[in-house]
């Protein structure tokens, strides 16, 4: 009993089973008060299944949870809250269409009442004013703007601050950097560390972001496979290079492959994009070649254009002028079927909303673009079966059967299932925009090595990408563009991440134009 | 490899054949409360009855799991049934009665499709705005009268009994048949669940999502224009207020059948079966001889209830 009373929640021995998956095979955890403790591990190894646990959103099979000396059960969210145990999703619970203040105080209404009757704006709306004077940025928002004009960071906070008006004393936050950039998590960052030490508020943060571990956590708690490998270790004592070899469970000599940079410098152009403007003003005059065989990196600030290029020279989005040429032929009626009959693939950003579809199965979704492109009007389920299984063992997708939901899969597997479609279409250029956003080491080098062997075949790729580490190992030249412009390219010798960043954001530094 | 299959057959139509228990426990309750129930003559007149009805809720199924919902489609069996109509009673043409009865059905889900798929409306609105023209057309041009008067062939034909079953009920099994491979084995069948369930992914897939979608408005009028044509076969006569109501029965038959409201979800099995509980329902209160008054109170019960078992099952297989 002893060491129960050490932290503020405790798990011991959990068991959890998903049907034919076991995600927790006896795991324990604790948190003390006050602290920031990491959960990590790579996608599948169970971390997100123990938060939700704790939060009363999955039941486990045994096993038992102390909160402060006590054992507890929680059987659902409401329940967790009524505890002081909160949960922040990636997906976030808010009402875009109301006001900052009424989703803070969404379902305390009643302790607004006025006469038990009328809200009481006034007081709402100081309560909340309230709340966001608690952090730096808050105090400037305000609390009549409706959350749908909201950064995600700050709907991130907004999230923190509903826990924290709960009378949290644990707050789970899940992946909460995912969709956050650099400065936005600073921002983040300052919250929990201001929360905690005024507030002694516990932070169990999942990641798998190992940089911001470092920053943030002190104490840290790996998982693999469903068991933990590392329990409650002091930050301090760690390398990052313990860090993935615990979480990935072998060393990973170079994340990013062995790349002879530079190799495709001589290969014919293959494609050719001339003076490309946008309907909306936010890709301006922009135009780059691209050579056989070569990894491009296209990166800037968010906002900068990049994505916005890609979906005009795509077909995606119309655009207002500008010629698009693969092997020196225009594609006269830029539609994406015309794209990918010339010879491009789009690997989109959000694999959730635009890239797969997550309700059907896995089959259905590699097969989806070749079967479009077919002209038969007929359709093989057989070839359909055959082309998941031949691009499963190419890709190494870990899935259970061809017709299981594709939401049934880790992201890195929804990644590899998503890259799989357009391999499938044998492009000679593929865009990807953004390869690994919110999946695992293992799961990112298997993409990296994956891009490698398509360039080796031949394959172009153009790499849009805010991660500069990823950048710096994967491209042989890279692009920067900032408002909408292209500001400059990078020879692979020449990029690192402070000319990215100069150029990025003040528009100079490099070879001014990219031929 | 055999158990695969089954497993792989239970997944996929777990809710089909939940719906088929149901029934089947449904036929088996009724046979010992009423005696006339399981009878050749009442079955044989129940499919009678629901054809017109089985007919629409195919097109109402290809609409809604492809995201979206078709109300026209009563009015439109009104329209194409009086226009064809009038003009086969004028001239005693059948096969141009006949195309006038597809082409203009036909002509009504292109409209539907055209202000969906590529202007954007949202499809109850532009459904309705055509329900409600298609209707007033049809007074226009009957001046609300009825028309009667059909070649003779269209009775021959229609109603002829092949192994005591008339013509029109097997044409009707016919299409659910040729429809259920259509959706499972065609480009146009894949993409109407592909876009239903995710439509900017199947836009960034290179799929035409206007133009499928506009194909699903189509096919729902064309199945408009075979359900005019039994309408037609089985009263021998046109009257104006024909449809009128017929799609709430086809969009409550598919629902009963697992077809979800949110699009991607269902199957043309499913609806049937959906069409089948619905209407030998009716026919099972009819017979137990329950006030009419009251009927409309069980069958909406029975439609919330559906739709309540099937959410609650999904949610709990995940």
């Amino acid at each position: 009993m002893e060491a129960k009373k050490e932290g503020i929640l405790i798990a011991e021995n959990i068991h959890k089973r998903f049907g034919g998956t076991q995600a927790l095979g006896g795991v324990s955890f604790c948190l003390r008060a006050g602290e920031v403790h990491a959960l990590m591990g790579e996608n599948g190894a169970g971390k997100s299944t123990l938060g939700k646990i704790f939060a009363g959103i999955h039941q486990p099979d045994s096993g038992d949870i102390y909160f402060e000396g006590e054992k507890i059960s929680v059987e659902n969210p409401k329940a967790a809250k009524g505890k002081g145990i909160s949960i922040v999703l990636q997906e976030f619970n808010l009402l875009p269409d109301l006001s900052i203040a009424e989703n803070l105080i969404l379902g305390n209404e009643e302790y607004y009442r006025l006469a038990g009757l009328v809200l009481d704006k006034r007081r709402m709306y100081s309560h909340s004013r309230e709340l966001l004077g608690l952090f730096e940025m808050g105090a400037s928002l305000d609390v009549y703007e409706q959350v749908k004009n909201l950064s995600i960071a700050q709907m991130q906070i907004l999230e923190i601050l509903k826990a924290v008006d709960a009378d949290s004393k644990v707050i789970i936050l899940d992946e909460p950097t995912a969709a956050l950039s650099g400065n936005e998590v600073e921002q983040l960052f300052a919250v929990v560390r201001k929360l905690k030490s005024e507030k002694n508020i516990g932070f169990i943060i999942v990641s798998h972001k190992i940089e911001e571990i470092f920053e943030i956590a002190d104490r840290v708690t790996v998982f693999r496979d469903g068991t933990e490998v590392l329990n409650g270790h002091d930050i301090s004592g760690l390398t990052e290079n313990d860090l993935v070899k615990s979480m990935v469970g072998r060393e990973i000599q170079n994340l990013y492959g062995a790349r002879a940079f530079g190799c495709c410098a001589e290969a014919d152009v293959i494609f050719r994009a001339e003076n490309i403007c946008d309907m909306k003003g936010r890709v301006k005059n922009v135009s780059l070649q691209l050579r056989k065989g070569e990894i491009v990196g296209l990166t800037g600030v968010v906002g900068a254009g990049r994505t916005e290029f890609a979906r005009c020279i795509f077909g995606i989005d119309k655009k207002k002028s500008g010629k698009v040429f693969v092997h020196e032929k225009e594609i006269k009626k830029l539609t994406i079927k015309n794209a990918i009959k010339a010879g491009i693939g789009f690997v989109p950003e959000d694999r959730k909303y635009d890239g797969l579809i997550l309700e059907e199965s896995i089959a259905d979704n590699i097969s989806l673009v070749l079967q479009n492109m077919q002209k038969n009007f007929m359709i093989s389920k057989k070839k359909s079966v055959q082309d998941t299984e031949k691009m499963q063992k190419e890709l190494n997708i870990k899935m259970g059967r061809y017709y299981d939901a594709c939401d049934s899969l880790s992201g890195g597997n929804q990644q590899k299932v998503l890259l799989g479609k357009w391999m499938l279409t044998e492009p000679e250029i593929l865009i990807i925009d953004e390869p690994t956003r919110g999946i695992d080491i293992s799961s990112k080098s298997e993409i990296y090595s994956i891009l490698n062997q398509l360039s080796g075949a031949g394959v172009t790729v153009l790499m849009i990408s805010s991660e500069q580490p990823e950048i710096i190992g994967m491209c042989d030249r890279v692009l920067v563009m900032r408002e909408g412009e292209l500001v400059g390219e990078l020879a692979h010798d020449e990029i690192t991440e402070h000319q990215i960043t100069k150029m990025a954001t003040l528009g100079s530094g490099g070879r001014k134009n990219a031929k | 490899m055999r158990n695969e299959k089954v497993s792989r057959f239970m997944k996929i139509y777990r809710s089909e054949i939940s719906m088929l228990i149901v029934f089947i426990v449904f036929c088996i309750i009724m046979s010992f409360a009423s005696p006339a129930f399981c009878t050749k003559a009442n079955i044989l007149n129940v499919l009678s009855q629901m054809s017109v009805v089985a007919i629409l809720a195919i097109g109402q199924t290809v609409v809604i799991v492809s995201g979206g919902i078709d109300l026209s489609v009563g009015m439109a069996v009104g329209l194409s049934g009086m226009l064809g109509g009038m003009y086969m009673a004028r001239t005693q043409n059948l096969a141009v009665g006949i195309l006038i009865v597809l082409g203009v059905a036909v002509l009504v889900g292109l409209i539907n499709g055209f202000l969906t798929g590529y202007l954007k409306i949202a499809a109850f609105i532009a459904t309705l705005g055509t329900q409600v023209i298609c209707n007033s057309l049809t007074y226009v041009c009957s001046d609300g009268n009825s028309v009667s008067g059909f070649p003779k062939l269209m009775d021959t034909v229609g109603n002829y009994k092949l192994f005591g079953i008339r013509f029109y009920i097997i044409f009707m099994i016919l299409l659910y048949v040729l429809m259920t491979w259509v959706m499972s084995n065609t480009k146009t069948g894949r993409f109407t669940y592909a876009i239903g369930s995710n439509a900017e992914a199947s836009r960034l897939s290179g799929v035409n999502v206007k133009l499928f979608t506009m194909l699903c408005y189509m096919i729902s009028g064309l199945m408009c224009g075979f359900a005019a044509l039994v309408n037609m076969v089985r009263l021998m006569a046109v009257d104006p207020t024909t449809g009128s109501g017929l799609e709430m029965d086809a969009i409550a038959a598919a629902v009963i059948g697992g077809v979800s409201m949110a699009g991607g979800k269902g199957s043309l099995p499913g609806t049937f079966i959906g069409v089948l509980l619905y209407c030998f329902l009716r026919n099972a209160l009819n017979l137990l001889g329950i006030n009419p008054f009251w009927q409309g109170t069980v069958t909406g019960v029975v439609i919330v209830v559906a739709v309540l078992a099937e959410s609650i099952a999904s949610k709990r297989n995940k």
